[in-house]
């Protein structure tokens, strides 16, 4: 697993200065058909899945965070 | 069953977006998604002799499993048009990843005990169908 984060951010540095790069990573576990974000501070609150047309089903709340490196 | 294994299925998703100016002077963005996802290991009711909590906790696991099996199947028959993603949380999460233009992997862990003989045949039937999508 390192190595694949390791290699995503090895092809961001490869890229063209013009372009820019958002790289986010979120954290969750289904337990009993409930759905917990690990990343919380509350990781005992359940969320909900939702969807919208335009990018399919998410889930709502879950934190999410912009990362820089490995 | 493995009181060191955790009774539920987790997901790490790194998403990377990426942000370019095309030739007409408007930026242009893509988005790629990598999941990293642990299942939870299927258990035979009848032999861990779960009641109770741990009763529930492996019929809940189990859902998600057999849902993922149906999906698997459903994709895997050209002549079914109908694929049941909506039965469990786990394959409403990965249906981009299961059924879309996505490449994905999957590891299958048995041990080498005759005990879970069973088990480990299951597992293998579950990942030579997962093969065939």
């Amino acid at each position: 697993m390192p190595r694949a984060f390791e290699d995503v951010f090895k092809s961001i540095e490869g890229d063209s200065v013009k372009t820019q790069f958002l790289v986010r990573a979120s954290y969750l576990e289904i337990y009993n058909e409930e759905i917990r974000d690990l990343l919380s501070k509350n990781p005992k609150n359940k969320l909900d899945l939702h969807e919208k047309p335009d990018s399919g089903v998410y889930v709502r709340d879950l934190s999410y965070f912009a990362v820089k490196n490995v | 069953m493995n009181a060191h294994s955790s009774r539920s299925h987790s997901l790490f998703t790194i998403t990377v977006e990426r942000s370019e100016i095309g030739a007409d002077g408007k930026p242009h963005i893509r988005v790629g998604k990598l999941n990293m996802v642990d299942l939870a290991g299927s258990e035979r009711l009848a032999k861990t002799g779960a009641t109770g909590d741990g009763l529930k906790e492996a019929t809940k696991i189990n859902l998600s499993l057999s849902t993922l099996c149906h999906v698997i199947s459903a994709l895997t028959d050209p002549k079914s048009t109908y694929i049941p993603y909506r039965d469990s949380k786990l394959t409403r999460l990965l249906q981009d990843s299961l059924g879309g233009n996505t490449k994905t992997v999957m590891i299958s862990n048995v041990g080498p005990a005759d005990y879970n003989y069973d088990e480990t045949m299951n597992t293998l039937r579950y990942a030579s169908r997962a093969k065939n999508i």
